[in-house]
């Protein structure tokens, strides 16, 4: 879980499972493109790291236990709450199970049975079960079976009535047997119908009945439903007339002869047919009772001997999360073993700061706390000194601690999540060391980097290091190693020189969206950057089919981009234009000709542009994209046009009163700057507006402009 | 200066004057108090509190599909007297296979067995402005399963008033019986609510707002105008 979610955060239930808030299910959180994951964002990322949500971390360490991280199954489908991510940035919750589970997304495991999510969910399974052990009974006279078949599917009426307390809802008289093992297959069938109303008593003395039944299968089965029982027993005085369950209100006495039933049970038939339901119906008896030390013990114990490839392991990291690391009395116990603990200290050694660089999540774990740990990690020494590196690196601003506690590996064939985890920190440090050694690092670590999310975020760190040290061009170099487009459509935003840009777009073996990126970019800069003439070349690289639909939220990654727009756009609706080309053409003889000008503004406005963040705002400087432009000069915003035509002694009246206009129409209707550029205050609009209507009364701009804002 | 523009500075200057005279009167921003309203959101793991008992509209989250997932109950069967109830299903994803459909509608069935005077089912699902038709098209699917008597609700993003294609939101028009518009991300109410708001009534069903309780809330005038407007709904949170 993220220490903050978008939704309320949402506290433990029993029934669920889990209750885990997404964290940041808004559209505005878009991942953050650096490897730096200190807590502060929605994203997770492919390996170990304290912002990583802790199911994240969790998963990862379980998955090794199955060895080298070397799935290959299709990555996660991006949605709606992860545009943005492509195959570098993880979504927690999808993750969680990703990386642990062989299954695909897609499955909706959802109980399909009738009574899913109630008492009766069992019912078709044990009915069946039950046919079958009276079928291997050989005292069981054919006729008292029939019968007693036949009062079983009537219990059935018990479910479907949907109240509790109403036992044997369909029933007038049980049947009459007399055989033994018919007298103990009756026993069972009231005992059961009796859990399915909820009648705690009567199913307790008539599981007593049958406690000790010569018929292997009535025994073993009573013993299991005693565990059920005292279980269900405990929780149905603790919902409210809400639905809601609080712990505080569990029946004591009902847990604790559940867990007596539950040890028995484990003890007699340790390999029984009841044997991984009650293994975890022991968490639940732990839970209830508040026993949280016993709880963090078995838990330990479940992590270190479940299949991490069983779909129950996602189950478990999401249990963990919620009834043990966010849980605040569970939390306290401090975890005996390393999975755990790694993943806790991890989650301790978060840190996040506001805009303003006020640190509002400090790191709670000290690099004493920390060594003083080390015989928790005894078995698992490299997982230590990651934990250790990691201070390191993000309490400590110590980057050559990390070189000296992991060495280099970037070399191996396969790497598993803790082993990739290391050389990637390794790979960070060198970074902010700037070693001359970090771009072969990558390159050899791509070999290997044969994981979930292993490669993209290798690529990530080669594309970054490439920025940096003057090498853009590699990344878009034809036989570039980057294959995660959503990296290269970064850079086409935010650095990429014009020959980058035209040279991507022309790649035939890239993805039609980042051609047509480099495109919208190219033809973008060309015009806010002043460079007309090359516009007027440049606009013959849109291609024929491009759409003019879809407005343009989040570039790097939607639906639809209108690159048709610079072809087939809109170009006036007052103020007399031409075709953007020819407003081009005259911009390129004439930058400062004022009616071309007030139509270039009228291209942004007209088509939706004036929220189009292209280069405007630079990334951060640890970004990718953040190092610098490689595209020459600098954006004129919208507002721009109009003041300096404003300004302008030599500006015809008719464009001076529509510079004005559309100044003043900048802050319409809210009062907000829509043209870019900086706000002016409220007295330059009303001292535009007044010009308007003093200097040019009859102009349609005078005439049309009744407010300022 | 124009005749409008000059109306329009005096009607800003009495409004500022306002709230300077509040802001002078010493008064903190109005917050949300539970006790003034009698619709309620009660999410997973939030403490019902003693104002539940005289609500009259609850809107109970029982459970969530997720993207990894079926359906999951966050929620055991409530029996709740005071109150008309509706069955809130938060859900990440929009590509339910039957028997999704199959469990939630059975969630239904079981609380209105027990007795519960059950409005009907709300979806709440996170559309971004541009997936609204798709959106559309699941709850019709999903509208033609719900048994007689029983309503369809969505929550809804402020995001849409502002900037959802009129066609799109003409199609939750008799497919949702209503739309309950959350102001609030986390504990806080969304700072420019009021602009939102303003443009309420172009989502064309009737429509309440939720408000979160503790949160900033002045209600805006168009508010009070709008025809389709339908009242509030207050989503409770645990003290901190």
């Amino acid at each position: 879980m993220k220490a903050f979610g978008y939704k309320a955060l949402l506290a433990a239930s029993l029934i669920a499972g889990s209750t885990a808030a997404l964290a940041c299910s808004d559209s505005s959180c878009y991942p953050t493109w650096k490897l730096f994951g200190s807590g502060n964002s929605c994203e997770g990322r492919g390996f170990l790291t304290p912002g990583n949500d802790t199911r994240i971390n969790l998963a990862f360490l379980l998955a090794d236990r199955g060895g080298p991280n070397t799935v290959s199954r299709p990555y996660p489908k991006d949605s709606y709450d992860t545009a943005g991510y492509g195959d570098v940035f993880l979504d927690p919750a999808a993750a969680a199970y990703y990386a642990v589970r062989t299954g695909k997304e897609g499955e909706q495991a959802s109980e399909t049975a009738p009574y899913a999510g109630t008492r009766c969910a069992g019912f078709a399974a044990a009915s069946k079960a039950l046919a079958a052990a009276m079928q291997a009974s050989k005292g069981l006279p054919v006729a008292e079976a029939a019968a007693l078949k036949a009062a079983r599917s009537v219990s059935e009426v018990t479910c479907t009535s949907g109240n509790d307390g109403v036992a044997r809802a369909g029933l007038d008289a049980w049947p009459t047997v007399s055989s033994r093992p018919g007298r103990e297959f009756l026993g069972y069938i009231q005992a059961a119908d009796a859990f399915y109303a909820g009648q705690w008593d009567q199913t307790r003395s008539a599981l007593a009945a049958i406690g000790s039944a010569s018929d292997p299968w009535v025994r073993e089965t009573a013993a299991y439903l005693s565990i059920r029982t005292e279980y269900a027993a405990a929780q149905a005085g603790a919902f409210s007339e809400y639905g809601d369950f609080d712990l505080a209100k569990v029946d004591r006495s009902s847990v604790r002869r559940g867990l007596v039933a539950n040890a028995a049970y484990l003890k007699a038939w340790p390999s029984g047919r009841y044997a991984a339901s009650a293994q975890g119906l022991v968490r639940r008896g732990l839970w209830l009772a508040g026993d949280n030390a016993s709880l963090a013990r078995e838990y330990e114990r479940v992590l270190s001997t479940i299949d991490p490839f069983d779909p129950a392991a996602g189950d478990l990291v999401y249990e963990v999360d919620n009834k043990w690391l966010f849980s605040p009395s569970a939390s306290a116990v401090p975890p005996q073993g390393a999975m755990v603990l790694a993943v806790q200290d991890l989650m301790q050694m978060r840190r996040a700061a506001d805009p303003s660089g006020k640190e509002w999540l400090s790191p709670t774990l000290s690099a004493a706390q920390l060594d003083a740990q080390k015989e928790v990690f005894a078995a698992q020494p490299e997982l230590f000194s990651f934990l250790q590196a990691t201070h390191a690196f993000y309490i400590g601003g110590n980057p050559r601690k990390v070189l000296t506690l992991l060495p280099d590996d970037a070399k191996q064939a396969r790497y598993t999540n803790l082993a990739f985890s290391r050389q990637v920190l390794r790979g960070q440090a060198l970074a902010s060391l700037k070693d001359r050694n970090e771009e072969g690092f990558w390159l050899d670590l791509l070999g290997g980097a044969k994981g979930q999310w292993q490669r993209p975020t290798v690529e990530l760190g080669l594309a970054m290091n490439w920025e940096r040290s003057g090498k853009l061009a590699s990344v878009f170099a034809k036989e570039s190693p980057i294959t995660e487009s959503l990296i290269r459509r970064q850079l086409i935003l935010n650095a990429a020189a014009p020959d980058m840009l035209r040279g991507n777009a022309a790649d035939s073996s890239r993805p039609q969206y980042e051609r047509d990126l480099a495109v919208f970019t190219l033809l973008h800069k060309d015009l806010t950057h002043g460079d007309f003439a090359a516009f007027g070349k440049d606009q013959a690289l849109v291609r024929p089919g491009a759409g003019t639909d879809g407005y343009m939220y989040y570039l790097p990654d939607q639906q639809d981009l209108p690159l048709g727009l610079f072809t087939k756009g809109k170009w006036s609706d007052g103020y007399s234009c031409q075709a953007l080309a020819q407003t081009a053409k005259a911009l390129a003889v004439n930058p400062q000709a004022v009616s071309a000008r007030l139509c270039l503004g009228d291209f942004w406005r007209l088509n939706g542009f004036d929220q189009v963040d292209i280069g405007d705002t630079p990334r951060k400087a640890d970004e990718l994209g953040g190092f610098a432009d490689l595209f020459p000069g600098k954006s004129t915003p919208r507002s721009a046009i109009y003041t300096s035509v404003i300004a302008n002694p030599k500006a015809a009246g008719p464009d001076k009163a529509y510079a004005l206009y559309r100044a003043v129409m900048c802050y319409a209707p809210g009062g907000n700057n829509t043209c870019g550029g900086a706000d002016v205050p409220k007295s330059q609009r009303k001292a535009w507006y007044d010009q308007l209507k003093r200097d040019y009364p009859s102009s349609q701009w005078a005439r049309k402009l009744r407010y300022f804002w | 200066m124009g005749q409008e523009a000059a109306l329009l500075l005096v009607k800003r200057a009495a409004l500022s004057l306002l709230a300077l005279l509040t802001a002078c009167s010493g008064q903190a921003p109005a917050r949300v108090d539970p006790a003034d309203y009698d619709a309620f959101f009660l999410w997973a793991g939030v403490k019902p509190r003693p104002e539940l008992a005289r609500a009259k509209t609850l809107y109970l989250l029982a459970g969530e599909v997720r993207r990894t997932s079926g359906f999951v109950s966050l929620r055991g069967v409530p029996k709740v007297k005071q109150a008309e109830v509706w069955l809130v299903v938060r859900t990440a994803r929009l590509d339910w296979d039957a028997a999704v459909t199959t469990r939630v509608l059975r969630e239904l069935a079981r609380w209105q067995a027990a007795g519960n005077r059950m409005a009907g089912l709300q979806i709440d699902f996170d559309s971004s402005a541009k997936g609204l038709a798709d959106y559309a098209a699941f709850l019709e699917a999903l509208k033609a399963r719900l048994p007689a008597g029983q309503k369809l609700s969505i929550t809804g993003l402020m995001d849409w008033s502002a900037n959802a294609d009129p066609a799109a939101l003409g199609l939750l028009r008799g497919v949702v019986d209503e739309v309950v518009v959350q102001s609030y991300q986390g504990r806080s109410t969304i700072p420019d609510y009021e602009a939102y708001l303003a443009k309420l009534a172009r989502v064309p069903v009737p429509h309440k707002v939720a408000l979160v309780q503790g949160g900033e809330w002045r209600e805006p005038a168009a508010l009070i105008s709008d025809p389709l407007f339908r009242g509030y709904v207050v989503f409770l949170v645990n003290a901190k």
